[in-house]
């Protein structure tokens, strides 16, 4: 065969398929085909202009009531699985006597994408902190976070002490390298033949995950399996909107030096948080449930321990009326003491 | 069965460019041993990204004053015999320059994935280029490679579990690929009898800088002529 006929019959199918690419064809990167558009896509979504950024936001109940802000997991997850304990259980609701503020935090969820250099967690406080002086310029408020969400609020309690009147802290993950190093090698299920695993490995030479949407999609591999002691449920799972797939790659990224150690503490300074913190774990995960977070309350000067039973890391999707119920009673001892003080 | 439909389509596409390129090209082979009319059965395992197993077929042939070589191979993902998650390639190699031991070669692949996960069935078609060097002896080889692999278009049904717990309104159908991947890689290899033995390793990254995981892949192989 000639070498003319070779180039040419390797040329031609090339050339076809190049050209077919220019027309007709979606494009991963438009907002709406992968993933949902973020709130720089859709004006439609609620948002917030705050410390140079544009934040997915929403808030229920009535403006002029203490402030709870909402810390959704990851990190570069979203707010979505969190709405159920806006809702009311056995006639209460936690918007009958307070504001709630939910939101999605710096390129996570529906908010404004960023490149890596606005993706550390200073800038993630940052934010946090402008909130809290948009929604409650008078009064601390009170936390309640979700896995990375209860470690993004000890670091923020770290930082400002004075800004935060309690929290809730639903399973967080690791509070220090310390903790970190206890349960490294379990967190994620890393068996070369999980399909999992293989198939996140897979995926990635077919659609390659080098701009948002891209990333945020393929990011939701795995979240079904890739922590199986973490006894989540998978149907109906924990809603998301979009994921931050770049957000939760810097975050973890900056907790870790080059050699892949963990180096961060957000505990350094807790000394100074004196009021009661309540931790809130799952009866049935294995790896950050109840054993993990007895030994992490102690990095609070006062903290409360206690056990949804009967389910996993999602307690409060799964659980919604008993962990709103707990977080109530919470709030009442912090009412009581505060009543005391005065 | 559903899985099954959405993957031949896939694989017949790939064959029939197979058919129109008459290609191939398993880059793990020792040039010094190719020669015109020469068969060779392939086989490999490795990570390449997921834990891999291939067979192929490759022959030389006769090109100008030289020796090609073609050939076809088919992998799949062997974890939990997952059979969704499928490659075939189909290349052509030619060594371009040599000088006693030494060889300047280059490859060049149309390629064609299938993968089922939980958020998606997708089928992706692409090519690679690659310039390889190295020194090869009857007995022995070793060398080095840079390519580069784009995925040109590629289709993509989302899954129930995704549009029940994630995102409703997700669009299926044909999209354009939109990055490639940089290779490289270093090779070596001997022959016991009449097999070859060969082991590849690679880097990888995106071409837009991003890194991929795992950043390093791998595979040994054996061929044998016939």
């Amino acid at each position: 065969m000639s070498t003319l006929k070779w180039m040419t019959s390797l040329a031609l199918p090339l050339l076809l398929v190049v050209t077919s690419g220019c027309s007709g064809l979606l494009d991963p990167e438009d907002p709406g085909n992968l993933v949902p558009g973020t709130v720089d896509d859709d004006p439609t979504l609620p948002a917030i202009e705050i410390a140079g950024t544009r934040l997915h936001l929403q808030t229920i109940g009535d403006p002029s009531d203490p402030v709870i802000v909402f810390l959704h997991g990851g990190p570069g997850g979203d707010y979505r699985s969190m709405l159920v304990l806006a809702e009311s259980y056995d006639g209460f609701s936690l918007a009958d006597e307070h504001l709630l503020v939910f939101w999605d935090q710096r390129g996570s969820g529906l908010s404004r994408r960023h490149d890596k250099e606005s993706l550390t967690i200073g800038r993630f406080v940052a934010d946090l902190a402008a909130l809290v002086d948009r929604f409650s310029p008078d009064a601390p408020v009170l936390l309640i976070g979700d896995s990375w969400g209860g470690m993004f609020a000890t670091e923020f309690i770290n930082q400002h002490p004075d800004r935060v009147r309690g929290a809730t802290l639903m399973e967080p993950g690791p509070l220090s390298h310390e903790f970190f190093d206890l349960i490294k090698d379990d967190l994620i299920d890393m068996d070369m033949g999980a399909e999992w695993l293989n198939d996140w490995t897979w995926s990635q030479e077919i659609l390659s995950p080098d701009e948002h949407a891209r990333m945020d999609y393929q990011r939701c591999l795995g979240l079904q399996d890739s922590q199986p002691r973490f006894h989540i449920q998978k149907d109906p799972a924990a809603p998301i909107w979009r994921l931050g797939a770049l957000a939760n790659r810097c975050i973890e990224d900056e907790g870790m030096d080059n050699d892949g150690n963990a180096i961060f503490d957000f505990t350094a300074n807790l000394a100074a948080f004196d009021t009661e913190v309540l931790f809130l774990a799952s009866g049935l995960n294995e790896i950050i449930g109840r054993d993990f977070q007895a030994r992490q309350r102690a990095v609070y000067p006062s903290a409360t321990l206690e056990i949804v039973e009967g389910c996993g890391h999602d307690f409060h999707w799964v659980k919604p009326a008993e962990t709103v119920s707990r977080i109530r009673n919470y709030i009442d001892r912090l009412n009581s003491r505060e009543t005391e003080g005065e | 069965m559903k899985r099954f439909t959405k993957t031949w389509p896939a694989l017949a596409l790939a064959a029939l460019w197979t058919i129109l390129a008459s290609p191939a090209g398993a880059q793990v082979v020792n040039l010094a041993r190719i020669e015109p009319g020469n068969s060779r059965f392939v086989t490999s395992v490795g990570l390449d990204p997921a834990v891999l197993t291939t067979v192929g077929y490759a022959r030389g042939f006769g090109l100008g004053s030289g020796t090609a070589m073609w050939g076809l191979d088919l992998g799949m993902a062997v974890a939990e015999a997952d059979v969704e998650d499928l490659r075939l390639r189909a290349g052509l190699q030619t060594t371009l320059i040599q000088e006693g031991g030494w060889r300047i070669a280059a490859s060049g692949r149309l390629i064609a994935r299938s993968t089922s996960n939980s958020i998606y069935d997708g089928q992706g078609f692409g090519a690679d280029l690659t310039m390889l060097t190295g020194f090869y002896r009857r007995g022995w080889f070793m060398a080095g490679s840079v390519g580069y692999e784009r995925t040109f278009v590629m289709h993509l049904e989302h899954s129930d579990w995704y549009r029940d717990n994630i995102y409703a309104d997700a669009v299926d159908g044909w999209y354009s690929g939109e990055s490639g991947i940089l290779r490289g890689a270093l090779a070596a290899g001997f022959t016991v009898g009449v097999v070859e033995v060969a082991t590849r390793v690679e880097w990888r990254r995106l071409d837009g800088g991003e890194p991929l995981d795992p950043p390093f892949v791998g595979e040994l192989s054996f061929s044998v002529p016939f």
